[in-house]
């Protein structure tokens, strides 16, 4: 990855090799200017490397997107610089905060810990408030109010990105299939009543305006935050021939993790015969019920995969089973008080129940279109799906297509179909 | 009964299973490479979360959801909301650090001292124990107060995020105490 961008370079001009920022250095620049021009000047020419390095970041010119967070969020004074220089491309005059707060994700993906993106946001909000001087929040009530936008969009969104990532992940590695699939808060997504009173005092000491706050709850709410194109990303890892893409695990030590290989060589296939330890969900067969079954097998790599051929069965009982306990569930009378603690309960069963067999629904629509399409090119899948989608003349929210295109180009091709088992 | 049934069993697989954990600690004293090391399993990604991080840690039938706890004070009271359903707190500390042990003992207290709180229980992760110079696990205790603290549970593990060393037991400690509860 560093030589490809080393090999970009080239094509600038020479004069710009001073900027030899892609490395973690971030001032190289100073050095290379040559030592005198520093020590005579040497705040002119920080600020004139900061200037262009902004410069190149905002206008993509040998970075990427995501390399872009990592120059403007570590914490010194250079690349405090670049990032004020960089936000001075943006112009938010007249803008609302959540109107000017949109584009900055889609320009480049906020990454790593809540500490490193907070220091991001703070020139965002300092921009903001040089655009909008006629604006009465202060520069620490518009920071404040952007990592409440931003938390709140965790809070109201976050749980689909989360989701989006589980299940593909455990449409790829079946042997998590029935594990890893949560709701991060199950029924509890902060009210517009919350976000405000979560807010209270937050403005040097008072309150903000609360028409301000019920606008801006309401444009997260309805618009999520839209990030810069994952499919980057994605790329990005794919780069170096697929080298270590994901992890395998037996689920009892995390410690022992063999490495999925995208580009691992097949060294057999054909049928094998093996006696079942352990059950789909991971659990650890009956000792009565431990018969010895045939698999498709294939060896690749350090994996050996098996395919699975009664998952489609198993989840459609899933399915039914789920879709019995809701309508009992739903029938089953409510005679407490709205407020008590029971219906709070009951109403998260509910969530649950309906959450379980919306996440069966879309394992057997998933299968069924995969052996619909009698193939592995998750592309070919994908198509399948809308077009039994269109027959069936409805979308469901859970499965939009995102959730199947984006993650799958890293580890799909190699194991979408098999049951990842240990070597062991 | 099968009204009954269904219920105890909720009662188990989602009160229990879904848990809330905070994550605390200064910069550098090792959370993310902890939050990583637990999350092996899962697919190693820098796909980022939308708006600040969020992550999901599955452990002896208990899903532990950790948020990453970042940023300066300023921004601090924002994660207020957040607190109200937290039953535990992990308090990472840099064992090597003697600087700065005094003021992640006053930001440990701080924290604490939030009313949402009150009834979280506290482990302590004595992280960078195979340092030359890291505290002792005692010394610890000694120097961030906790024999001074009055009705709650709490346990100091040694532990080596970078080798994985010390966190399961931890975790161990957490889970037993929540499933008493």
């Amino acid at each position: 990855m560093l030589l490809r961008s080393r090999m970009q370079w080239d094509k600038f001009d020479a004069n710009l090799t001073d900027a030899l920022c892609d490395s973690e250095l971030g001032s190289v620049d100073q050095l290379q200017k040559g030592s005198t021009d520093t020590l005579a000047n040497g705040c002119r020419v920080d600020a004139d490397a900061a200037k262009r390095l902004a410069k190149r970041l905002f206008y993509l010119e040998g970075f990427k997107r995501c390399d872009v967070a990592r120059h403007l969020g570590k914490n010194n004074e250079f690349s405090q610089l670049v990032a004020s220089e960089y936000l001075s491309f943006f112009d938010f005059t007249g803008s609302s905060l959540d109107r000017a707060l949109r584009p900055i994700p889609v320009a480049f993906p906020l990454m790593g810990e809540t500490q490193e993106r907070e220091r991001v946001l703070v020139h965002f909000s300092k921009r903001f408030c040089q655009c909008n001087p006629q604006d009465l929040t202060s520069e620490d009530g518009a920071h404040t109010l952007t990592c409440a936008l931003m938390l709140l969009n965790t809070d109201l969104h976050g749980h689909v990105c989360i989701q989006r990532r589980s299940l593909t992940q455990s449409f790829l590695c079946s042997a998590a299939f029935e594990l890893s699939l949560y709701l991060i808060n199950i029924g509890k997504k902060m009210s517009c009543q919350q976000f405000i009173s979560n807010l209270d005092g937050l403005d040097e000491g008072k309150d903000f305006p609360k028409e301000l706050l019920k606008v801006l709850y309401n444009s997260i709410k309805n618009e999520k935050l839209e990030w810069a194109i994952l499919s980057e990303l994605v790329e990005e890892q794919c780069e170096g021939g697929g080298k270590r893409v994901a992890r395998v695990t037996d689920g009892n030590n995390p410690f022992i993790a063999i490495p999925l290989l995208l580009n691992a060589a097949t060294y057999k296939h054909g049928v094998l015969t093996r006696k079942s330890h352990a059950d789909m969900d991971g659990k650890r067969t009956p000792r009565g019920r431990r018969g010895w079954k045939k698999f498709y097998a294939v060896l690749k790599g350090m994996i050996l995969y098996l395919q699975k051929e009664d998952q489609l069965k198993s989840h459609q009982n899933k399915l039914k089973q789920a879709t019995l306990e809701l309508e009992e569930h739903k029938r089953s009378p409510g005679d407490q008080t709205p407020k008590s603690k029971e219906s709070e309960e009951d109403r998260i069963k509910e969530h649950y129940l309906t959450y379980e067999k919306c996440r069966y629904e879309t394992y057997v629509s998933l299968l069924q279109a995969k052996l619909q399409a009698e193939t592995d090119d998750l592309d070919k899948i994908e198509a399948s799906l809308f077009r039994r989608e269109a027959k069936e003349g409805h979308l469901r929210k859970t499965q939009s297509s995102p959730s199947i295109s984006q993650g799958q180009g890293v580890n799909g091709r190699a194991t979408h179909k098999h049951t990842p088992v240990h070597n062991s | 009964m099968g009204i009954l049934f269904s219920r105890l069993f909720y009662r188990l697989y989602i009160c229990k299973r879904d848990i809330r954990i905070l994550m605390v600690g200064l910069d550098a004293a090792g959370k993310t490479t902890i939050l990583y090391k637990l999350k092996l399993g899962e697919v190693v990604s820098t796909l980022p979360t939308i708006g600040f991080n969020v992550e999901r840690v599955d452990y002896k039938n208990i899903s532990f959801t950790v948020w990453d706890v970042g940023g300066q004070t300023k921004i601090r009271s924002l994660w207020k909301y957040y607190f109200q359903f937290t039953q535990a707190l992990i308090f990472v500390v840099d064992s090597s650090d003697h600087e700065r042990i005094e003021t992640a003992a006053e930001e440990l207290h701080m924290m604490l001292a939030e009313d949402e709180m009150r009834d979280a229980i506290l482990l302590v992760l004595a992280n960078k124990q195979d340092l030359p110079k890291a505290m002792s696990t005692q010394e610890l205790t000694d120097r961030l107060g906790l024999h001074k603290m009055r009705g709650r549970q709490w346990f100091v593990q040694g532990a080596c995020a970078v080798q994985g060393s010390g966190l399961y037991e931890g975790l161990d400690w957490l889970s037993d105490q929540l499933s008493k509860r």
